[in-house]
């Protein structure tokens, strides 16, 4: 259970600090998730937090 | 006193009050330098009376040498450099493909409207994902106001790897094209339209520029992250409820750069009084404006920590058990900046401040940095958060929880201060990020309506790592602890003298990762 950033990402950085686990980092060329820490926002918030606030609907389920 | 005594100060009252000339009596006199030799000593400023607005007309354009240049078509419309512009020299617009045209086609100067044009690109952002989504897309333009910007260069720091923007030597022919095509995006450019401001990205609603009551010509220092503060709080409440609101400072920087007379940055009321009188005036203010029935206008105090945290802190306290409505901002630079940077309580330890800087002969600062929003929080029903400009999103959000809160709220906002903490004019949001990151200044927010207990009210989210006393770099491993943040600002040089770090300095790392843990078990996470 994780989702995953496509490289539709521009790297705004809006993503980052939303998210509850600190799952979210800055790549190379565009934001990552790491899936070992992602939860979907489950038991934290009603939908995944990054996908909520991602202008170009870059993250993704994996 | 006399009848005739009565009349003579009638006749003072009405013409000191009559500000119709302001403009060209005395506003121009300024804007040409010629006040000093020309103007008699006026009744306005005997008064304290300024006009709204007057410090749009004011100019920076001859302070820096150098000026953002914009590559258009490496924008990624991201907004930071938007938001981040302490000057609120760069503003913003996305428009159809077809408006923009005929906005363009209003141009007759061919070198104008060329240049204008090149201010345009098809983003991702609104371009793709807009067509993506079978929505209108729009093509994301940027305006960069030559006479309002100061050529601190924080907007290209933030723009980053991004690197639309780059500091250029200014040219005469150039910012001559600029300024027209600024005036251009204000005569001809539709504003955005509403379909445009993603209402979960909050700093989007940047992109409504017309809805701005700042807009440059502060008389503050170059990247001021205290009027960056200013601006984001005061932007959002003008993008949600209008320019419905009054404005209490206190004094200290922000009221100085403020109202600098014949400048005022605001077209909204506003007023200064003692300060440490701030809270106590805002809530009269609050009590009038309940009184005549405008319980919808939103009431918003400001000050920095000298005023709030240390001399006003008794009328602070006083003002939130109240339990009205009103908004506090604490502009945190953790010294008295207005005055040359003497300590405050919320100065960190070993921390070098005027009177009390770290030395052999004396420490400086050993007392613990005084937090007062875990104070704040302790006072029934208040809504308390820390926030930095680092992180607009959360600063936004928290905002508007605060605006619509219908009880007191105070925000405490990280505000970098360069000539006190002894960093670059650009600095500003890294320094903003890094002291959250490294735990000198957490983000939280505590709302009342969120449950009963503390736990339930405090959020921490934002800070990354919340459930480790250091975050570290997940490649490197390299630790974000406080020296880490305190090693690249000059007012703890003192402290890595001879390669190594004091032990004045690892007290106050201490003291950071004692703040950061109660915080946490206050949140129900330790």
């Amino acid at each position: 259970m994780a989702l995953k950033i496509t490289d539709d990402c521009t790297s705004c950085g809006a993503c980052e600090p939303e998210c509850p686990n600190s799952a979210i980092t800055a790549g190379d060329d565009k934001y990552v998730i790491n899936a070992a820490a992602c939860t979907e926002c489950q038991g934290k918030h009603a939908s995944p937090q990054c996908q909520a606030v991602c202008p170009v609907d870059a993250p993704v389920k994996a | 006193m006399s009848k005739n005594k009565d009349q003579n100060s009638e006749k003072f009252d009405r013409d000191s009050r009559d500000l119709t000339n302001f403009q060209t009596d005395v506003l121009q006199k300024y804007l040409t330098g010629k006040a000093d030799a020309e103007l008699p000593a006026d009744a306005h400023s005997a008064r304290s009376l300024l006009p709204p607005g007057t410090a749009r007309g004011r100019s920076f354009a001859s302070i820096a040498s150098e000026f953002p240049a914009y590559d258009a078509q490496k924008c990624v419309a991201c907004m930071e450099c938007v938001v981040v512009c302490p000057d609120a020299a760069i503003h913003a617009r996305v428009t159809p493909q077809a408006e923009m045209d005929q906005a363009l086609s209003k141009v007759t100067d061919p070198a104008v409207r060329d240049f204008a044009q090149s201010r345009f690109s098809k983003t991702v952002k609104f371009w793709n994902t807009y067509e993506k989504q079978g929505k209108t897309p729009g093509q994301f333009s940027l305006w960069i106001d030559p006479d309002k910007c100061k050529g601190c260069g924080e907007c290209v720091q933030v723009c980053g790897d991004h690197a639309a923007l780059s500091m250029k030597l200014k040219s005469d022919e150039e910012m001559a094209l600029t300024t027209k095509a600024v005036e251009f995006s204000h005569q001809h450019l539709p504003g955005t339209a509403e379909q445009y401001v993603n209402p979960r990205l909050l700093t989007d609603m940047f992109l409504q520029d017309e809805k701005w009551v700042y807009r440059g010509g502060a008389g503050s220092c170059m990247g001021c992250g205290e009027i960056t503060s200013l601006k984001l709080a005061i932007g959002a409440t003008t993008a949600k409820y209008g320019d419905n609101l009054a404005i209490v400072a206190a004094t200290g920087c922000n009221s100085v750069f403020s109202s600098t007379y014949p400048y005022n940055i605001f077209n909204v009321p506003w007023t200064n009084s003692l300060f440490e009188n701030a809270a106590p005036t805002g809530l009269g203010v609050r009590m009038r404006l309940n009184q005549q029935g405008k319980n919808d206008t939103k009431v918003w105090i400001l000050g920095g920590d000298g005023a709030m945290a240390d001399i006003g802190l008794q009328a602070v306290s006083r003002a939130l058990a109240t339990g009205e409505d009103i908004n506090i901002l604490v502009m945190d630079t953790q010294s008295y900046s207005n005055t040359g940077g003497q300590a405050s309580t919320s100065t960190f330890t070993g921390q070098s401040a005027k009177m009390s800087a770290h030395g052999k002969a004396s420490l400086g600062k050993t007392e613990r940095r005084k937090e007062l929003g875990v104070i704040a929080m302790m006072h029934p029903d208040v809504f308390v958060a820390q926030v930095s400009p680092a992180y607009p999103n959360h600063f936004l959000r928290t905002v508007l929880d605060a605006l619509e809160y219908p009880g007191p709220s105070l925000i405490v906002a990280y505000s970098p201060c360069m000539p006190e903490h002894g960093i670059a004019d650009d600095a500003g949001a890294e320094r903003a990020k890094a002291a959250v990151i490294s735990r000198a200044f957490p983000l939280y927010v505590h709302d009342p309506r969120k449950g009963n207990t503390i736990k339930e009210r405090l959020d921490l989210r934002g800070n990354p790592s919340i459930g480790e006393e250091w975050h570290k770099d997940p490649k490197t491993g390299e630790v974000f602890d406080f020296v880490w943040f305190a090693r690249k600002e000059g007012r703890f040089a003192q402290h890595f003298k001879g390669g190594k770090v004091s032990e004045s300095l690892l007290k106050s790392q201490e003291d950071r990762q004692k703040n950061w843990n109660l915080i946490r078990e206050l949140a129900g996470l330790k």
